[in-house]
């Protein structure tokens, strides 16, 4: 390949050749791009990028043997300089969450990659990190995503409220902590909600996760 | 057979017996009685021969007399004082009256009873009678019996004609008082309460052995004239008193009289009734007890009778057949655990004899009883199971054994009642081994149908989605080279394919997410909440707190997705004001367990019709039969306004926890 430092060089990796061909296409039409190198396999991109060490490499997520969030993370780790963008079908947060943790700077999806992927690059290039405008908004905080973290101080639970709460955040069923306990279910609920309340707990999910944070369980 | 019935039946029994056998005594006491009358008429009517033979010698000694006296030389000779002087010494010699008539005038030569007086009464009818016949006759006859005029006194006289130039002009007559055959009769030895009675030719009583005064002269009923004709025979007679007589009688053909003998009806049915009335009595009696006796011994049997008939203390051999007939194993041990008596059942289902099998330790061939035969406590009606018999050839009987403790004077014994499982075994290993095949065969139909949603979800991804891609990619490069119109509508669409791209994504997505297997289970499961969480508008959190969910089976992890998924989806559709869903996957004791709760509207666990609703409608059956597929099981608690929690139980091999 040229040598002109002033050009971008862009690697290209995709396990389907044809995306790879119409994506090469849209690259060369850039005129400050140029290709690095190109892979159809996850192992051989790691070969031939640790080589060429490109500016941008372009990752695709789906491709057997090593997928594109393990590539992602050993060239983040490897060659810090090169900056690595995904490009997947892929719409899910977790795929998002995923490459993002793994050092991605850019998240294009495949069905816009026609329109988005030159300036997505530009702006990773930049500095900056892309995300897709159509799943951008995965990146917001989700409904889901409350911490939960009680007050550290530990409240003033009863013998058999935090006996209840041990057992349910070990996920035993009301009627089992019952028998357990040698009381009854209602008894069992009334501890159970008056426990959550005390600690201002929602849900059995945060309360699995206090346990947890309290060395209730025995283990991870 | 009802007991009442048994002693009814005894007694028809007895009874039938009984009957015929007195009859058949009844009528040989009737002979016996027919017997003895027969031979008292016998000796009746020997005894009237007899005595009209006494009468006939009484008779021809006095005609023999008067004939001889007739041919005396005095008469003959007209010597007549001579003959009468005679006469007269005869006469008190032998205390009878001889009376000489004369024919011609009527009057009486000379009279015994009177020497020496020349009266001429008049003849008699009856004597004049009898001169008339014996002179017709020419020898001496015996006149009937008639009042004789002097003494009042019944006689009967005999007549012999004095032949003199052959005429008979001169009759000596002897007259016999009645009294003197009353005296012959009276000597007779006759059966008590017999009357001996002697009749003349009018049917007019010459004598009688019993009240001869009242009788004597008298004539007898009619009916006697019509049977006299007869040499002998016999008729009845209703006497004075009205006592029925019976006569039996003899002519005599030397004085044409009848002797009769005659005994009242009484004497001689006596005997006959007597033995009939003592026999009846007799009978009657035995009878009676011998009723009573069966009707007692009766109710003996009856109770002693037990619903089959048999008797209650079983003899040995219906023992035997009770015991031989038992159509499971019987085995008797002793306190030794020595088998000391078995039943056919037992001997057949083990290919033993019985002698092979007395004497042999139980353990040969059954597992003793758990605590020893010796321990006097044992359990019963609790059958062991799961244990096994051996055959004498060697195999293995699956059998139940309920093991119960006898006591008897020979010492403690253990009764084992063994049966064969065999085919209950095979049947229950068939259906389970049925079923296991079904579950296998669900499962691979579960797992087919994952493969073909991972394969289409695959297709559209790696091959739809890629051309779709490269055609995007081509058109991009098309676009550069056209002029603004071009561009435009090429522009348009590429926005068309964009959207087919997002749609092929989502049907992909929603096939089976391909983050299962390259982010892991987690990830796609956060992932689906998230998205769950976002379109139903209900607050979800999850949880996982198990760092090994991608070493489990594709199966499980694919399970496990779907559980989840169906749960949200039974959430968003059931749970009623549900604000917070909490998803919690975590190591339990003995795997993975997962957690959905809800804070909806809830039901009411505890209503098992409402349950079996929920079961079906709820979607819980098909993640229970997800769940069975792979060995877990799901427990739903809930309660009306406090919400539903799913406890998703999935075991894991050892190695994967």
């Amino acid at each position: 390949m040229s040598d002109v430092t002033d050009r971008t060089r862009i690697f290209l990796c995709d396990d389907h050749p044809i995306v790879l061909a119409g994506l090469r296409n849209l690259i060369l039409d850039e005129p400050d791009f140029e290709i690095a190198g190109v892979a159809t396999s996850g192992s051989a991109a790691l070969k031939t990028i640790r080589d060429c060490k490109p500016d941008v490499a372009v990752i695709d997520i789906s491709m057997p043997e090593i997928n594109g969030i393990v590539v992602t993370r050993r060239l983040t780790e490897e060659l810090p300089a090169t900056k690595v963008m995904v490009l997947t079908f892929h719409e899910d947060r977790a795929y998002l969450k995923q490459a993002l943790d793994a050092g991605a700077r850019g998240y294009v999806l495949k069905r816009s990659a026609a329109e988005n992927l030159v300036p997505a690059v530009r702006a990773v290039l930049t500095g900056g990190i892309y995300v897709d405008p159509a799943i951008v908004g995965l990146m917001l905080p989700g409904t889901h995503a409350r911490s939960g973290r009680p007050a550290a101080a530990m409240p003033d639970l009863t013998e058999r409220e935090t006996e209840v709460l041990k057992l349910a955040s070990l996920g035993f069923t009301n009627k089992e902590i019952a028998r357990r306990l040698d009381v009854g279910m209602k008894t069992v609920e009334t501890f159970k909600s008056r426990g959550l309340a005390k600690l201002g707990l929602k849900t059995p999910a945060e309360l699995v996760r206090y346990a947890s944070a309290r060395g209730w369980l025995g283990e991870v | 057979m009802r007991g009442r019935s048994v002693r009814f039946r005894l007694c028809l029994f007895v009874a039938a017996i009984l009957i015929p056998s007195l009859a058949a005594a009844g009528v040989v006491v009737v002979r016996a009685a027919e017997a003895h009358r027969e031979q008292i008429v016998t000796s009746l009517r020997e005894k009237a021969r007899e005595v009209r033979d006494t009468v006939d010698r009484e008779i021809v000694a006095a005609k023999n007399l008067l004939t001889v006296l007739a041919s005396s030389r005095f008469l003959q000779n007209g010597e007549l004082l001579e003959f009468e002087r005679e006469a007269l010494q005869i006469s008190q010699q032998i205390g009878i009256q001889i009376v000489l008539r004369d024919s011609r005038t009527g009057h009486q030569v000379f009279n015994t009873s009177f020497p020496g007086q020349r009266s001429i009464p008049r003849g008699n009818p009856a004597v004049l009678a009898a001169e008339r016949e014996a002179a017709a006759m020419k020898k001496a006859v015996v006149s009937n019996v008639f009042l004789a005029t002097p003494r009042k006194e019944h006689v009967v006289v005999v007549v012999a004609p004095v032949i003199r130039n052959g005429a008979a002009e001169l009759f000596l007559t002897m007259g016999i008082r009645t009294r003197r055959f009353a005296d012959l009769l009276e000597a007779e030895q006759v059966e008590s309460g017999a009357i001996v009675g002697l009749v003349d030719r009018n049917n007019v009583i010459v004598a009688r052995s019993l009240r001869h005064e009242e009788y004597s002269g008298t004539a007898i009923p009619t009916e006697f004239a019509a049977n006299a004709s007869a040499a002998g025979g016999v008729w009845t007679s209703v006497s004075r008193l009205g006592v029925l007589n019976t006569w039996y009688y003899r002519r005599s053909v030397e004085t044409g009289w009848f002797v009769a003998v005659g005994v009242p009806e009484t004497v001689l049915s006596g005997p006959l009734k007597t033995s009939l009335a003592q026999f009846a009595g007799a009978g009657a009696l035995l009878f009676a007890l011998a009723m009573a006796l069966t009707y007692q011994i009766g109710g003996r049997v009856e109770r002693s009778l037990g619903a089959m008939g048999v008797d209650r203390e079983p003899t040995r051999e219906e023992f035997a057949v009770l015991f031989d007939s038992f159509p499971v194993g019987v085995v008797l041990v002793n306190g030794d655990g020595r088998i000391a008596l078995t039943n056919a059942a037992l001997q057949k289902r083990f290919g033993y004899r019985h002698e092979e099998l007395v004497g042999k330790p139980i353990e040969a061939m059954l597992p003793a009883p758990s605590d020893g035969p010796r321990e006097p406590e044992v359990r019963p009606l609790a059958p062991r199971r799961d244990v096994f018999g051996r055959h004498k050839n060697g195999d293995d009987i699956p059998v139940e054994i309920w093991w119960n403790r006898i006591g008897t004077r020979n010492g403690n014994f253990a009764v084992a009642t063994v049966v064969d499982v065999t085919a209950r075994k095979l049947a229950a290993e068939r259906l389970s081994a049925a079923l296991a095949e079904r579950d296998e065969l669900r499962r691979r139909l579960m797992q087919a149908f994952e493969a073909e949603r991972l394969r289409l979800a695959h297709e559209l991804h790696d091959q739809t989605g890629q051309s779709l891609t490269a055609v995007m990619l081509e058109l991009k490069g098309i676009e550069q080279r056209m002029d603004d119109d071009g561009r435009g509508q090429l522009r348009s669409l590429r926005k068309q394919l964009e959207l087919m791209g997002q749609s092929l994504h989502r049907i992909a997505w929603e096939l089976r997410p391909a983050s299962i297997d390259e982010l892991g289970l987690a990830a796609a499961i956060e992932n689906y909440v998230a998205e769950w969480s976002r379109t139903a508008g209900i607050e979800a959190d999850f949880h996982c707190r198990s760092g090994c969910l991608d070493r489990v089976s594709d199966e499980i992890r694919t399970a496990i997705y779907r559980v989840v998924q169906e749960a949200l989806t039974n959430v968003a559709k059931h749970a009623r004001g549900a604000t917070a869903v909490s998803i919690i996957v975590e190591h339990a004791e003995t795997g993975l367990q997962l957690t959905v709760e809800d804070n909806g509207c809830g039901f009411d666990a505890d209503d098992r019709l409402a349950g079996a609703r929920h079961d079906a409608g709820l979607g819980l059956a098909g993640m229970r039969e997800r769940l069975s597929l792979i060995g877990g099981n799901l427990i739903v608690e809930s309660a009306v306004d406090l919400g539903t929690t799913l406890f998703a139980r999935i075991p894991l091999e050892p190695a994967n926890v």
